[in-house]
């Protein structure tokens, strides 16, 4: 994928319902994709899972898309996927914990594989989850502050400094850590 | 290029993005510096640790269940079409109905009404006509008898009354007329 017209060709094809159209999608975003994914669980299963369920519901929703905005709307639609995923994780954390009180066992390690993941991912869970996110947004979406602002709904000046703020804190994390 | 710039590429969006006059709107220019730079070690950062990409086994994967997806959807898509025909056509149908019952039904109680009145008006005029009849039927059957038993008076001697004036007047009639 070259430019914005080559993505539009291939949007126009995915709306057609044309399976090659969609084959070329996953081929052009799945790897950023799966970096966004990848470093905010830190878990290559979640992610890859998270990835297919992605496609799946771009297939369901790329008639309520706008061919000139793709971008933005499939990482808004990746954001919303992420946000179930933590949900799902802190009930099932919530769940267990509870369980582990009542059988008095030890609770399940926490579902990162440290062992595997590289140090910025590592630094990166370390954030908030709102900062981290907003982050990998910005370095694996490709949007525009401004583009972002919108997506998040909240102020262009506030994206920046989120983001300014974030980058800091991370290098910080990184400078310090033992790795 | 490195992957991380290989990721980026084709993205128009921010690799057309003027940073230096977004954070100029923001910041004062030394603050705006320092972001500036901020930013470039941080891509410099996720250049060095490039995340890992999805295996060719994931993305096979993918692409297959993205087919059946379409599959599936273009069977539904099929079946929707007939059902929201059936639909549109039950609609069509029960509204029609909804009006014909509304409309016409009302026409039928007019008329139901009109011919109501009317067949109670029409009793009541054949009544007294049958009464009517049933009177003079009456009063011709008691005078037939009156005359076939001689009797002057029948039963009120209308008809013999009425036969006997008739008489009278012609006799009257035949002296005045020979009179001249």
């Amino acid at each position: 994928m070259s430019s914005s017209n080559d993505v539009t060709q291939i949007v126009e094809r995915c709306r057609k319902g044309e399976p090659q159209g969609f084959s070329q999608l996953v081929d052009s975003y799945s790897s950023r994709l799966f970096g966004y994914f990848y470093r905010l669980t830190g878990n290559r299963d979640d992610s890859n899972e998270l990835l297919g369920e992605l496609f799946l519901k771009v297939v369901e929703k790329i008639g309520t898309c706008r061919p000139e905005t793709f971008d933005a709307w499939l990482f808004k639609m990746a954001s919303n996927l992420f946000a179930d995923y933590t949900r799902a994780k802190k009930r099932r954390q919530k769940m267990l914990g509870q369980m582990a009180k009542e059988t008095q066992t030890e609770t399940q390690p926490p579902e990162i594989d440290d062992y595997m993941t590289d140090k910025l991912t590592r630094q990166l869970q370390r954030l908030d989850g709102e900062t981290a996110e907003i982050i990998v947004m910005r370095y694996y979406s490709g949007l525009s502050f401004e583009e972002l602002a919108k997506i998040r709904k909240e102020p262009l000046g506030t994206c920046l400094s989120k983001v300014h703020r974030g980058l800091k804190k991370l290098r910080q994390l990184m400078e310090n850590c033992d790795d | 290029m490195t992957e991380f710039k290989n990721k980026m590429n084709g993205e128009q969006s921010r690799t057309n993005e003027n940073i230096d006059r977004l954070l100029s709107k923001f910041f004062p220019p030394d603050q705006a510096q320092q972001i500036k730079t901020d930013f470039a070690s941080a891509d410099a950062l996720f250049e060095k640790f490039p995340a890992p990409n999805p295996s060719q086994q994931t993305l096979t994967d993918i692409k297959q269940r993205i087919a059946q997806r379409l599959e599936s959807r273009k069977h539904i898509s099929w079946t929707g079409v007939l059902v929201k025909t059936a639909s549109v056509a039950a609609v069509i149908v029960i509204i029609s109905a909804v009006l014909l019952v509304n409309y016409t039904g009302k026409d039928l109680t007019q008329y139901a009404k009109d011919k109501q009145q009317a067949s109670l008006w029409q009793r009541e005029e054949t009544d007294s006509d049958i009464s009517t009849f049933e009177a003079e039927i009456e009063q011709l059957k008691s005078e037939l008898l009156a005359i076939n038993l001689g009797e002057e008076n029948g039963t009120n001697g209308t008809l013999v009354n009425q036969i006997e004036q008739l008489e009278l007047e012609i006799i009257e009639t035949e002296n005045t007329f020979w009179k001249g």
